[in-house]
């Protein structure tokens, strides 16, 4: 396979290469999870560029430009992302061919929310626990493997599909990135240590997002809930966990969290909720509501069979399902 | 059905997660439940289990929603024997240590927190085997347990943003290497000269939940010939 190269000119706020996260026991060990913040994006961008859903792409913030050595398919996906080929504004969510020197460069409408670019073939980078995500915070990942997002000049090395496919999500399919409908919450962990009122408080109140967000969790301010003095000892913390710490403050739990952790935890953000949370920026409002985990699992069935239909379909067109 | 009593508790965690929270008289107890636990489902080899994650006395279930929901992991418990460490399960570390070595060096500190004096608090730390409760917060950091009760000493009152790789740290009753240079609010004792954390793998010591782990007081000279052979 032809390698080609790929030169960051300019990487906006933060750039990243993700994919869907290390191996699922390395957090026994301590790894944090990692991958991509919102999964559902970065599997989307993928499939446009007919790669497996979990190949690594970028994740950035902030506007961004780049140059290709070679021809190479590229998709970018994300919220009100506007999206250029050599100055020639072009859709998001559809694959582009670009040709040897083109540059591509995308800005999204509001600061802070996560742009994944997808390329058809493979990012050349080591591999730490399966993945080839770069973890800023333990200084693991990328091409020293030292945690170092990707600055200006650096070159990503990548292994070239030969074959362009041509897709394009249709309207309906795109996500749905608005926080009108609360997120949906499990509701577990230390819930019935939370006086009920107090939980009621929380499922009623509206969570601004801080300037506190992180890849580790993003910090919501609001409505404080109490929470009686008891010893927790540090426990293992899911993606989407809703703790509070000392302040009654809630921080939402994501990718790059530490793998155990000893606030007091009211539940979790459903999996399939999370890539909205993951979007929102400083200022942004936030509201949950309480699911049962068979429900909560239901509907992630069901969203999952919605999914698997797009990815499905560019086979059955070519015919491969028959 | 006699596992049950040992289980205290269990919860939701997610979509995809169940957390087990375990009975015993000491943390020790619940750990050693946690752990057996743990090794009963890994004995198991269920394939839609994705991750165990253990805490000081829990144990976080994390599942294959396509092919598991909690109903699955409920029977699953029922029906899972804990199970005991076998002798070759785990592994003894001695680990040295430059006690009060530049960069990591609380022993004042310590000694005004505890009454004790330096040469006391460093026999304490190494008259006894540890064991590793669990692994996590990092790659490669082990919570160890539990100090002798003369040597609890709260957190500092404010972390430091900057602890050396490989400090040897003691709060409340736990101890713990740094295996890379990150914020901490523990007390350091000093450091040890073995990489416990790196990102190639070639660590000489992985120390996993179980494991057993003794410290071995060396001095300066000592220190640097064994960070040189293990740069």
């Amino acid at each position: 396979m032809p390698m080609g190269e790929i030169a960051i000119t300019e990487p906006g706020l933060q750039l990243l290469v993700v994919d869907a996260g290390r191996d699922t026991h390395a957090q026994e060990t301590g790894y944090c999870a990692s991958g991509a913040l919102d999964q559902l994006s970065f599997e989307l961008v993928n499939w446009l560029c007919e790669n497996d859903l979990d190949a690594p792409a970028l994740e950035c913030m902030g506007e961004m430009q780049l140059s290709v050595s070679a021809e190479t398919t590229v998709a970018v996906g994300g919220p009100s992302v506007s999206v250029w080929q050599n100055d020639e504004p072009v859709p998001a969510w559809q694959s582009h061919s670009l040709q040897a020197g083109d540059t591509l460069r995308v800005k999204p409408a509001r600061m802070g929310t996560k742009t994944y670019i997808g390329f058809g073939g493979i990012i050349d980078l080591p591999v730490v626990q399966g993945s080839k995500s770069i973890v800023t915070r333990e200084g693991v990942g990328g091409r020293n493997n030292d945690g170092a997002s990707i600055k200006s000049g650096e070159v990503l090395l990548v292994e070239l599909h030969q074959h362009h496919p041509q897709r394009a999500l249709k309207d309906n399919e795109k996500p749905d990135y608005s926080l009108e409908k609360p997120l949906d919450v499990v509701v577990g962990y230390q819930h019935e240590h939370f006086d009920n009122w107090q939980q009621q408080l929380f499922f009623a109140s509206e969570y601004q997002v801080t300037n506190d967000i992180s890849r580790m969790g993003y910090r919501l301010k609001g409505q404080a809930i109490a929470y009686p003095d008891t010893d927790l000892y540090s426990e293992g913390i899911n993606c989407g966990a809703i703790q509070f710490p000392g302040d009654g403050q809630p921080i939402i739990m994501l990718a790059d969290r530490q793998t155990l952790g000893g606030y007091p935890k009211i539940g979790c953000v459903a999996d399939y909720d999370l890539y909205r949370l993951a979007q929102a920026v400083p200022g942004d409002t936030i509201t949950f509501q309480s699911i049962s985990s068979d429900n909560a699992r239901a509907k992630w069935l069901l969203r999952h069979r919605l999914e698997e239909r797009i990815f499905d379909s560019e086979d059955a067109d070519n015919g491969d399902d028959t | 059905m006699q596992f049950f009593g040992r289980i205290k508790d269990i919860q939701p965690a997610g979509i995809d997660g169940v957390i087990i929270y375990f009975h015993g008289d000491t943390l020790t107890e619940k750990n050693e439940a946690v752990q057996a636990m743990a090794r009963g489902l890994k004995a198991r080899r269920l394939s839609w289990i994705k991750s165990l994650i253990a805490g000081y006395d829990s144990l976080l279930v994390l599942f294959d929603l396509q092919r598991a929901d909690t109903h699955l992991v409920y029977r699953t418990l029922r029906q899972t024997s804990p199970r005991e460490a076998s002798q070759d399960e785990h592994s003894h570390y001695e680990l040295p240590v430059w006690y009060g070595a530049s960069g990591a060096d609380d022993l004042a500190r310590i000694s005004e927190k505890t009454g004790l004096s330096e040469a006391d608090i460093i026999g304490l730390h190494t008259n006894q085997t540890f064991k590793v409760f669990t692994v996590g917060f990092a790659p490669g950091f082990a919570y160890m347990g539990e100090l002798d009760e003369a040597l609890r000493c709260p957190r500092l009152a404010s972390p430091r943003k900057k602890v050396p790789a490989g400090a040897v740290a003691i709060a409340d009753r736990q101890t713990a290497v740094y295996p890379s240079e990150s914020p901490g609010g523990w007390n350091l004792l000093g450091r040890c000269p073995l990489p416990l954390f790196k990102a190639d793998g070639t660590q000489p010591v992985t120390l996993r939940a179980g494991d057993t782990v003794t410290f071995l007081e060396i001095d300066e000279a000592r220190f640097r010939e064994l960070a040189d052979a293990h740069g």
